[in-house]
């Protein structure tokens, strides 16, 4: 069926026609959602989100503006949105709860009055001790600067894996540093 | 799906973004630039449809991976339910006359647009050329047989009257004129804007000479053996006495 017949059918409550858009277009859904959330579990929802959305927006508004294929993509990129805020929000809400950690330290308060730097030096300080894979991606983003879009293109990762990857890196930090601080 | 709030935008350049793309991947964006990246996905497909390509250029390095059988069969169960929602919201002989309906309205459009019947649809459209060409002839000869190309000969004449008295008229000291010459600024005066018929008015001498001289400018421009029958004429404006009556043309 073409993309007039698909969406014809689907207005018309032909589950033939839901069905035969799904299989026509599940990877070009599934591909541009792995570019951003990769085998992030927020993945499925996303997925089957789109297909939600996309079922909906045809039967109330018809057929939409684009081709089925690159309306679907951005569709998807829609459904992913949720899913990347919800983890880039995580991970500024950690960065927050270590530069308040890094305050805490008397030996940074006296090298510099940065929030920021305060944890760049924490870092610094614990990364040789700090165990793999989360070294390597806490050396790339705090000692080598890279970006998460950075990291992901040489890490070959999907964005949201990567800002995972980090947030889990910082977590292991923040855990070491507090029994330090215990200690 | 957590709603995101957004503020509506006015278009955003490519460029633009591009750089929103590229912030927002970078994991820098500002709390703005976030709304706008959104808004731009919600509200605008061309600019979603721009900034996913972006999006995907950016990282086009990363080479993500997919989704296990197992999530996908997780997925599959969920548009299976999204299938049996659509069959719930029908009724099964409504739904079942929906399908078939647009079934056979398929099938009337395959057999249309196929080259199966090729003579047929030729005939069809040389008969409807045919008809098409008849009108218009119809309408071509009704339009000469009722007098249309004198009415539009004599408009023409009433148009260019105060061109023609200027012409032939000699330059003559801007006299200034009572009141508009009744029998060549009253024709035009309807169709012309006020300005440039007032202008006209004045810069033509008194009327009456110019009038006499211009009918006489008329009758030599027109070839006798052209004009049509005076009962073919149509109506004319009566005229003031001394000035230029179409009537008198040959």
């Amino acid at each position: 069926m073409n993309d007039d017949e698909l969406v014809a059918g689907i207005r018309a409550g032909d589950a033939t026609a839901f069905r035969g858009l799904y299989a026509d277009h599940k990877a070009t859904v599934e591909r541009s959602c792995a570019f951003f959330l990769g085998d992030d579990p927020g993945m499925k929802e996303a997925v089957a989100g789109t297909f939600k959305g996309a079922y909906a927006e045809i039967a109330v508004k018809g057929k939409p503006d684009l081709p089925l294929k690159p309306w679907l993509s951005i569709l998807a990129v829609r459904y992913c949105m949720p899913v990347m805020e919800r983890r880039r929000l995580e991970y500024l809400a950690q960065a927050r709860e270590l530069e308040e950690l890094a305050r805490r330290v008397p030996v940074l308060q006296e090298i510099t009055r940065d929030d920021r730097e305060r944890v760049n030096f924490m870092v610094r300080g614990e990364i040789d001790d700090i165990p793999e894979p989360h070294k390597q991606i806490l050396a790339m983003h705090e000692m080598d600067g890279l970006s998460i879009l950075e990291m992901a293109k040489r890490l070959n990762a999907a964005w949201v894996t990567v800002l995972s990857r980090l947030y889990n890196a910082r977590l292991a930090l923040r855990d070491r540093v507090k029994a330090q601080f215990k200690a | 799906m957590t709603p995101f709030l957004g503020d509506a935008l006015p278009e955003l350049s490519v460029e633009e973004i591009s750089r929103l793309a590229r912030q927002y991947l970078a994991g820098d964006p500002t709390v703005a630039e976030a709304q706008r990246l959104n808004s731009a996905l919600q509200e605008d497909p061309q600019a979603a449809l721009e900034l996913l390509t972006r999006m995907q250029e950016a990282l086009d390095q990363a080479q993500p991976g997919g989704m296990s059988p197992a999530e996908w069969q997780e997925v599959d169960a969920s548009v299976e339910a999204i299938i049996r929602e659509m069959a719930s919201h029908s009724t099964g002989p409504l739904l079942r006359l929906k399908v078939w309906l647009l079934k056979h309205s398929r099938q009337r459009a395959k057999a249309a647009s196929s080259p199966s019947r090729p003579l047929a649809r030729t005939l069809a459209s040389l008969a409807g050329m045919a008809l098409a060409l008849l009108l218009a002839l119809g309408l071509a000869y009704a339009f000469v047989a009722h007098g249309g190309l004198q009415r539009i000969r004599s408009l023409h004449l009433h148009l260019s009257l105060p061109h023609l008295s200027s012409s032939v008229a000699p330059p003559a000291k801007p006299a200034p004129a009572p009141s508009p010459a009744p029998a060549v600024a009253a024709p035009t005066a309807a169709l012309a804007s006020p300005a440039p018929a007032a202008a006209r008015a004045q810069a033509m001498p008194s009327p009456a000479p110019a009038a006499a001289k211009l009918g006489a400018a008329v009758r030599a421009e027109q070839p006798p053996s052209s004009g049509p029958l005076p009962s073919e004429l149509p109506p004319v404006t009566p005229m003031p006495s001394g000035k230029l009556n179409l009537e008198q043309e040959p």
